[in-house]
């Protein structure tokens, strides 16, 4: 796969941004959204969080000659409403792009793949034995 | 490689080692890179030409920053070090952000390292 990035050039040089660090942005401002399921509540939460998928297969950017292009799958946990989390996670991909980077978003599209059910926060509503 | 600086006294000659160093730590002093100054140096490669020297900075930077006020901070400080140190000129500074880190990760590797 061809390694794509957006290069800004000036009189002090040039500077870079890769591919791989638009992704992670997104990655980090979808996982902010409340209700966006993780399946690895690691410390850096870089770690795979859509469903314990690959994230590569998750998040794709695409560059153009006006801006980028995001596409994100992504799992919800279940009690939340599931468009409301997605625009969150729109809103919050668009936000974040354009303040770190400068770069235009052109669009951010969601699929919504699966619901998770929430099993640690379950465990406190229930009632204790006996 | 090196600079050669004619003299009444004989000649000064800088390592390109050197250049490279300066360029490095004056790298690692921005805030909201992630490298820690000792291990900066592979993620730089300078050119010297006469006079001129070119500086390639590779980085991986913190999310949360603005990505380009950084790399504009790296060119200016990498710029204004290598200048002062070495009476070089510098042609350019490209800074290529190859990485990001989150604010968390960043903490876990200062812990490792202390």
């Amino acid at each position: 796969m061809a390694e794509k990035s957006v290069k800004i050039t000036d009189e002090d040089g040039q500077i870079t941004i890769s591919e791989e660090v638009v992704t992670s942005i997104a990655r980090i401002a979808a996982e902010k959204v409340d209700g966006i399921a993780r399946s690895s509540k690691t410390v850096g939460g870089l770690k795979s969080f859509f469903g314990g998928e690959d994230t590569a297969s998750t998040i794709k950017s695409e560059f153009s000659d006006d801006g980028v292009h995001i596409e994100l799958t992504i799992a919800v946990e279940y009690g939340y409403p599931v468009h409301e989390v997605a625009q969150g996670v729109q809103n919050n991909v668009q936000k974040d792009i354009e303040e770190m980077t400068g770069i235009d978003v052109l669009g951010v599209d969601i699929y919504v793949k699966k619901v998770i059910p929430v099993v640690t926060e379950k465990k406190q509503d229930s009632p204790p034995e006996n | 490689m090196t600079k050669e600086e004619a003299r009444e006294k004989g000649n000064v000659s800088i390592s390109q080692e050197v250049v490279t160093a300066i360029a490095a730590i004056a790298a690692s002093e921005v805030d909201g890179i992630f490298h820690r100054e000792e291990g900066m140096k592979r993620y730089v490669d300078t050119e010297v030409e006469g006079e001129n020297v070119k500086v390639t900075v590779r980085v991986t930077l913190v999310y949360g920053n603005s990505l380009y006020k950084v790399a504009k901070e790296i060119q200016t400080r990498v710029r204004t070090e290598v200048e002062q140190m070495t009476g070089l000129q510098v042609s350019g500074v490209n800074v290529d952000i190859q990485r990001l880190v989150t604010p968390e990760e960043q903490q876990l590797n200062k812990k490792e390292e202390e």
